[in-house]
């Protein structure tokens, strides 16, 4: 901005009156009839309404099959009869648990590799080659061998979770713990704090927003997880139901069921962003 | 060793090793300290005063000579050498209190206790609730140097302590490290590169030159405290002080 007015006079300031004259319109607009939050959210929510009526505007136009985009409207009327028939409810019980059991094995794992390895060298060397190339090879092709060895049960959905939630938390983990400070070191030597003291004042705090970075990467990893598990084989979750609406052409419930899946995934964000703002409240308290 | 010297600086020397070739930070450095002493070390930036101050505090390893406090070979950092760093160091997650606790033993009401004892000391009284983040720098540096003294060092480290805060608050923080210089009796060394500083805290100042550090001239300061910055004594050491660093500069320019 102040290079536009030192380099153009004239110009720069005819530019600078527009933008005042903006500035005290949308103030206007946001002091008079709304809040500054209410059009925030209008900015927030404009394009997906836009996008919703397209939808309805195309779907009610005949030019596309029922079966390839029906209306919004039948998309939520195919949501209310899966809640209200229990389908949605059981398919939801099923994968969240797989996710929970799946997730706390992968991040558990990762959390306890990532620590080692961080404050390790030895460890890191072991560790983090056999990481790099478990990392390499895609999640899906991991799942036909998985498969081989452990059957379409339980255990090797979860052992799928697990695999897509361990590699970003461990990531995420041991860059947060390489990164302590020097200083840190140099501080724990001079009041000679015990290594249980320093990991857990000192280190895991130090390393904690790159831990939770992880966490949530990782949580986003499981929900993703579970569904193409499912895709593949079972009778059971999410994942199944999508794939039995596409065979039964119930392109309604399909819908639904991706527009679920996505609300749940956004809120396991959420939460877990709410947790991490609980537990980093001392850098709210300082933020100047 | 003599009998009321705390610290003893014997031949000391340190190089060190970098890829290409060896650099010499200390050369032959000697120093006794008396036990209560306020010790200035100055020099100018990257002369290896801060260096010195790190041997002793045991943050720096491999070094010819010996340091001993009380008579013990230094060879690594403990709690008988608290340490001031110039920047505050502390944890910027946890509160005034749990910073000055951190890793000390006791029941929550001795700790409690201790805790409002050095505060008060420092003046910074009701602020164990607080984080580091919310401090100004000088208040941060105060909680450092509370920090310190709850652990009863022999002797405090301060390596700059005050390079990082404006004029004003250095000046009060000089006069805030006097006061607990005095009434905690501790031993005191001090590294800086601010003449005004180093006479206005020091019962001695040692002038170091540069690469590699040697001591080049101790000075006895004998003016009465509180000492008076705008005093013609004051000045005399100043002026001292000045005329050995410009000698060195003439020397080096040379």
């Amino acid at each position: 901005m102040a290079n536009t007015i030192t380099s153009t006079g004239a110009q720069a300031v005819s530019k600078q009156d527009k933008l005042n004259s903006f500035k005290k319109l949308s103030g206007d607009i946001g002091s008079s009839k709304f809040g500054p939050r209410f059009l925030a959210l209008i900015n927030t929510i404009a394009v997906p309404v836009l996008l919703l009526i397209l939808w309805q505007v195309l779907s009610g136009s005949g030019l596309l099959l029922d079966v390839i985009l029906p209306s919004p409207l039948k998309v939520v009327k195919a949501f209310v009869e899966m809640v209200k028939d229990g389908t949605l409810g059981t398919d939801l019980a099923v994968s969240g648990k797989r996710v929970i059991i799946g997730y706390l094995w992968g991040a558990g794992i990762a959390l306890i590799l990532g620590v080692l390895s961080g404050l390790n060298k030895v460890v890191e060397r072991v560790v983090s080659p056999i990481i790099n190339v478990i990392r390499q090879i895609p999640l899906y092709a991991w799942m036909p061998l998985i498969i081989l060895w452990f059957g379409i049960g339980e255990v090797s959905k979860e052992i799928i979770i697990a695999r897509g939630v361990l590699i970003p938390i461990f990531l995420n983990t041991l860059q947060g713990i390489k990164g302590v400070q020097a200083e840190y070191f140099e501080l724990a030597q001079v009041l000679e704090l015990k290594k249980s003291v320093f990991l857990r004042k000192v280190v895991l705090p130090s390393a904690i927003s790159s831990i939770f970075t992880g966490l949530r990467l990782g949580a986003g990893n499981a929900w993703m997880a579970v569904v193409a598990a499912e895709m593949l084989g079972g009778l059971t979750g999410l994942g199944y139901a999508l794939m039995k609406s596409r065979e039964f052409l119930w392109s309604d419930k399909l819908i639904a069921l991706m527009v679920v899946i996505g609300v749940i995934g956004v809120i396991i964000d959420v939460i877990l962003r709410k947790i991490e703002e609980n537990t980093l409240r001392w850098k709210k308290k300082t933020a100047k | 060793m003599s009998q009321n010297n705390i610290l003893e600086i014997n031949n000391v020397s340190k190089v060190f090793h970098t890829k290409d070739k060896d650099v010499e930070a200390i050369r032959k450095v000697d120093l006794n300290i008396k036990e209560g002493e306020f010790i200035s070390i100055i020099g100018a930036s990257g002369c290896g005063k801060t260096t010195l101050l790190r041997l002793i505090a045991g943050l720096e390893k491999d070094y010819g000579g010996d340091i001993l406090l009380d008579g013990k070979r230094v060879e690594k950092a403990g709690l008988d050498r608290g340490v001031i760093f110039q920047d505050h160091r502390l944890l910027p997650w946890l509160t005034v209190e749990e910073n000055l606790t951190l890793g000390l033993e006791g029941t929550k009401k001795e700790l409690h206790d201790q805790v409002q004892e050095y505060l008060k000391k420092v003046d910074l009284e009701n602020f164990e609730k607080v984080y580091p983040g919310q401090l100004s720098g000088g208040m941060a540096q105060r909680v450092s140097i509370a920090r310190a003294l709850m652990r009863h060092p022999r002797i405090l480290l301060l390596d700059e302590p005050l390079g990082a805060l404006d004029a004003l608050t250095k000046m009060n923080m000089q006069v805030e490290i006097s006061k607990i210089w005095e009434e905690e009796k501790t031993t005191m060394l001090m590294v800086t590169h601010d003449i005004d500083e180093a006479i206005y805290l020091g019962d001695r100042v040692i002038v170091m030159r540069p690469r590699p550090a040697e001591v080049d001239e101790i000075i006895n300061i004998e003016l009465p405290r509180p000492r008076l910055r705008s005093s013609a004594d004051f000045a005399f050491y100043r002026n001292k002080i000045i005329n050995i660093f410009n000698q060195s500069i003439v020397e080096y320019a040379i």
